[in-house]
Formats: structure tokens, C-alpha cells, sequence
């Protein structure tokens, strides 16, 4: 599952691999927040080329977001329909029953298309050029403020990092368990739907079971070693905001301003 | 001078119905290699448990590192003492990278940022795993792996190290590796080694094994005079090592050889010597 996944991290050297994950993401949130606030032509034209921007200084290559793109077309579609036939307008082109076709209606689902395909995109980008360890750190960064209100932040971040350590094995487990249980009769490749669904089952349970066994290993072998709540550890070490990761929370954080004022 | 020592103990995991240990008294020396060999249910990985208090003392009492176990001990300064290797390597990492998993124990013991680096490094180079502090724990061989644990174990600098059945899960190659280091980390570093196993192979590099037996210490002593009493590991359901069985057939036709070998090489040299 994880393997085949789109904006899997590769490692390099661009501009946005090397500003510091907490800033990138701190940037991606902006963005988000930009994209919602874009309503006017020039918001779309000054965001498509912020996006443009943003692809060529990560190096990513193109043919890999163009097919992340090409994969969402049919959800794009239904967005698109779904939004033209179902928007309440005053002056339909055409209407039969509850349908109501309208220009309004078009607009608006051109509008909901355009905002997810640059939400992807951006996505896409900020994968590929941060690995899975450096978005936590990142997480753990951005969610250290919670701590004023009684987050108890340094559990989570422990909580993601073994749960994290944890996604390879447990792959790799249900990948034995699947072919243990093909080998004794289980269809995984049955075309019903419903046959599929139940033969997930008898590959659940033993994961669960196997889960809840290493989990009780692990919290063992945490004691041993001296954990006794994240409370009392060595602090992390911090990473310091360089010029770099400033200049792009700033950018960012200007292009959110221009699509609100515009 | 005794650095573990267990007066009387038993335990039972539910209340009294079924014991698992009766009675267990023994002492470890510092500086031991002390093989703990016994088969599957024979109470062994629950005995080694109660060293670093994973579980509650129930009957008896256990002194470790002068130490004594009981409600009060602060069983944080003790595991800082004692550390474990436990069985399966991907259970026990908390870190997907190498060097921040070695790093975790003492993070717990609030040491300086600063100075765990260099901790770390320490601890990886002493297993042979220096530059791989940036690799991911998941894509080690499973010897590598059980390594890595052992420098997170002896990253805290610990008097004594548990092996809870480390080498079950590894190949042939891998488990010498471990044995090869755990062998080093006694004679270099003079720390006192204690494996859990149900391998008679791997108690050719203890000094002493002790012998357990559905919850009972059946016999403690030198590896020779265990390994080579075949009678004894049989009723406990295991077989002497291979070149051991090979000395005892020999004798049985007659051919005796000069001592009782634990391994391959040696029976090789004893036959060897023979003509």
C-alpha cells in the first residue's frame, strides 16, 4: 500500500528540501489557506503561477504530478456535474425536477476543481521533499503551543514516532498474513465486492492480535530501557529558523494576504 | 562478590493457581557469562524478568547490583544498571532511525543533548555498527537489527547485560555475530552477561549455566558438566550440543577423548590429539 503511494519522499537538494520541516508546513497551512480565500481571476492567476513557482524549485518531476492529477480526473468530473446540476440559481439555463442547470452552477464547480487540483499538487510537492521523519518533527513543532492548553505534546510526538517505526513491520505482516490465508483458501481476488470484504476479515483479526502482542513488547522493552513518561527525557534538540524557511513562511503568508484583500 | 542474588523466589501469573518458578535461589558473579538454558515453559524468561523488576516480586527475596527488589526499589536507577535484549528485534525499537533509537535510553536518563551523540556513536562502534547512525531500523538483516538493540542497551553504560532468547530469531550467521560481541562486551568492557536460551549450542561461551526445569532450578554449574550429562538434559527435554553427543558416543564404544567438547573446533582438536 504504502509503496505504490503517490509523493512518496525522494531524497535531494532543492530549495524546498532544505527549508526546516515545521517551516514547510507551517507554509503548506498557509497555502490551504490561501486556496480557500481565492475567488477573483487574478487570485487564480497569481496562485497558478505561486504553484508553477513551487514545482520548479522542488525538482519534482512533472510526469509523476501530472499523473496524480490524470488519476483524480473521474472525481473531477462528478465534482464538476454534481456542482453545475445541483446549484440553486435564480437563472437556470435549463430545469427539469430538482435539477437545475446554471452557469452560476458551472462556475462554482470549475471553482471547487481548481482548488483541490492546486491543493494536490502542493501536497504532492511537500511529500516528496520532506520525509515521513521530518513531517513529524514538523507536527511535533507546530503542536508544542497545545501544550498551554494541557496537550500532553511530548506523549503524541512518542506516540508518532513508534507508530511510525511500527508501518514497515505491520506491512510486511499483513502482507504474511494475506498469503498464509490465500494459502488455506481465502479469495482476496473475488470480483464481488462483497466476497472482498469479508475476506478481509479472517486477515484483521490476526493483525489486531499480533498488534496488541508487540505492543506489549514494546512497552516492555521502553520500561527497561528507563522510560517513565515523556516528561522527565532529554529535550530535542531545536532546530533553528534559517533565512530560508523565513523567506518561505513569509512569501507564503503574502500570497495568503494577497487572496484575502483581492 | 555476588552482583545478582535470588533467595526463594516463586511466582505465579494467577495468584497461586498454577506456579511457574518454586523456589529459586541463586547467585551470579560478577563478570559471569551465565547461560540460563532451558526449554520452552520452563519459567526461565519469567525468572530474568523480576532482575530489572518487569515484574512484581512475589516470594523470596533478589538483591541486583546491591540492590534490594522490593516496593521501594527505584526501578529506575536499577534498569540503568541492568539492561535487556529481548527476542524479537522489531519489537523493541521506538525510533525509526538507528541512531535515535540507540539515542532513547539515555534520553530517559535526561542525559545532555549534547553528549548523547557521541553516546551513540560509542555504543554503535562497540557492535560494529558505526555509519549506520542515519539508516532505518527496518531495513537492517534481523543480526544487524538485535546489534542495533544491544547498543541502545549499552548506550546506558549498564554493570549487566540480560539476553532474553537475543539469537532465536536470527540465521545461523547472525546469532555467532551476537555471541561473538556478547563474548567481547564480558572480556573487554567486564560486564557481566546473563542469556536466557533453549540452545544448547550457544552455552559454549558461558562459564556457568544453570539448568531450568518447569519453574525449578534443576541444576547450576560448570557448561562441561552439564552439557555433557546427557541423561539430565534429556529428562529436561533438551539434547547436548552435537560434538558433545558425538564425545559421548565415542565413549560409549570405547574411545576416549581427552576433555568433553562444546563445539566443533573442539572436538576437531580432541580427536586430533587423540592420535
Amino acid at each position: 500500500m504504502m509503496r505504490q503511494m503517490a509523493g512518496r519522499y525522494i531524497p535531494g537538494d532543492s530549495v524546498l528540501h532544505n527549508i526546516i520541516p515545521s517551516a514547510k508546513l507551517f507554509s503548506f497551512i498557509l497555502i490551504i489557506a490561501a486556496v480557500i480565500f481565492t475567488n477573483t481571476v487574478v487570485g487564480y492567476g497569481a496562485m497558478v503561477a505561486f504553484t508553477v513557482c513551487v514545482v520548479l524549485y522542488s525538482n519534482t518531476p512533472i510526469e509523476g504530478l501530472i499523473k496524480s492529477i490524470a488519476g483524480m480526473l473521474p472525481f473531477f468530473a462528478v465534482i464538476f456535474v454534481m456542482n453545475s446540476l445541483f446549484y440553486s440559481s435564480d437563472n437556470p439555463i435549463w430545469k427539469f425536477w430538482f435539477i437545475t442547470l446554471s452557469k452560476e452552477g458551472m462556475i462554482q464547480g470549475l471553482n471547487v476543481v481548481f482548488r483541490i487540483a492546486i491543493i494536490i499538487i502542493i501536497s504532492g510537492v511537500l511529500t516528496q521533499t520532506t520525509s515521513t521523519m521530518g513531517l513529524m518533527s514538523g507536527i511535533e513543532t507546530l503542536i508544542k503551543p497545545l501544550k498551554y492548553i494541557r496537550v500532553p505534546v511530548e506523549e503524541v510526538a512518542m506516540i508518532l514516532s513508534v507508530a511510525l517505526q511500527f508501518i514497515p513491520t505491520l506491512i510486511e505482516e499483513s502482507d504474511k498474513i494475506k498469503k498464509a490465508q490465500i494459502a488455506r483458501g481465502a479469495r482476496f481476488e473475488s470480483e464481488k465486492l462483497s466476497e472482498r470484504a469479508m475476506a478481509m476479515l479472517p486477515m484483521i483479526v490476526p493483525l489486531f492480535l499480533s498488534s496488541f502482542k508487540r505492543a506489549d513488547e514494546l512497552s516492555m522493552a521502553m520500561e527497561s530501557r528507563g522510560y517513565r513518561g515523556a516528561k522527565g527525557r532529554t529535550p530535542k534538540a531545536r532546530e533553528s529558523l534559517d533565512r530560508l524557511s523565513v523567506m518561505s513562511i513569509i512569501a507564503c503568508a503574502a500570497l495568503c494576504a494577497l487572496e484575502v484583500i483581492i | 562478590m555476588s552482583i545478582i542474588e535470588c533467595g526463594n523466589v516463586g511466582y505465579s501469573y494467577d495468584l497461586g493457581v498454577t506456579k511457574v518458578l518454586w523456589d529459586i535461589s541463586l547467585n551470579i558473579e560478577k563478570g559471569d557469562i551465565v547461560a540460563v538454558l532451558g526449554h520452552n515453559g520452563s519459567g526461565k524468561s519469567t525468572l530474568i524478568k523480576h532482575f530489572n523488576a518487569l515484574l512484581k516480586l512475589q516470594e523470596g527475596r533478589i538483591t541486583v547490583a546491591d540492590i534490594e527488589i522490593n516496593n521501594e526499589t527505584n526501578v529506575w536507577e536499577l534498569r540503568r544498571r541492568i539492561g535487556v535484549v529481548f527476542q524479537n528485534p522489531d519489537n523493541q525499537f521506538v525510533a525509526s532511525a538507528v541512531e535515535d533509537d540507540v539515542a532513547f535510553g539515555p534520553e530517559n536518563y535526561q542525559v545532555p543533548r549534547d553528549e548523547i551523540g557521541e553516546k551513540t556513536r560509542q555504543a554503535l562502534s562497540r557492535v560494529g555498527m558505526n555509519g549506520y547512525e542515519k539508516r532505518l531500523t527496518h531495513t537492517l538483516s534481523g543480526g544487524q537489527k538485535q546489534r542495533v538493540a544491544l547498543a541502545g542497551v549499552l548506550a546506558m553504560d549498564p554493570d549487566i547485560l540480560v539476553f532474553d532468547e537475543a539469537t532465536s530469531m536470527l540465521d545461523p550467521e547472525g546469532r555467532r555475530e551476537l555471541l561473538d560481541y556478547i563474548k567481547e562486551l564480558n572480556e573487554e568492557s567486564n560486564k557481566t552477561i546473563v542469556m536466557v536460551t533453549h540452545y544448547v549450542e550457544e552455552c559454549y561461551i558461558a562459564n556457568k549455566v544453570m539448568l531450568m526445569k518447569e519453574g525449578r532450578l534443576l541444576k547450576a554449574g560448570e557448561p562441561r558438566d552439564i552439557l555433557g550429562d546427557e541423561e539430565l538434559l534429556l529428562s529436561s527435554g533438551l539434547r547436548p550440543p552435537i560434538a558433545t553427543q558425538i564425545y559421548l558416543e565415542l565413549k560409549k564404544r570405547g574411545i576416549e577423548l581427552d576433555c568433553c567438547p562444546l563445539t566443533e573446533e573442539e572436538l576437531v582438536e580432541s580427536i586430533c590429539r587423540l592420535s
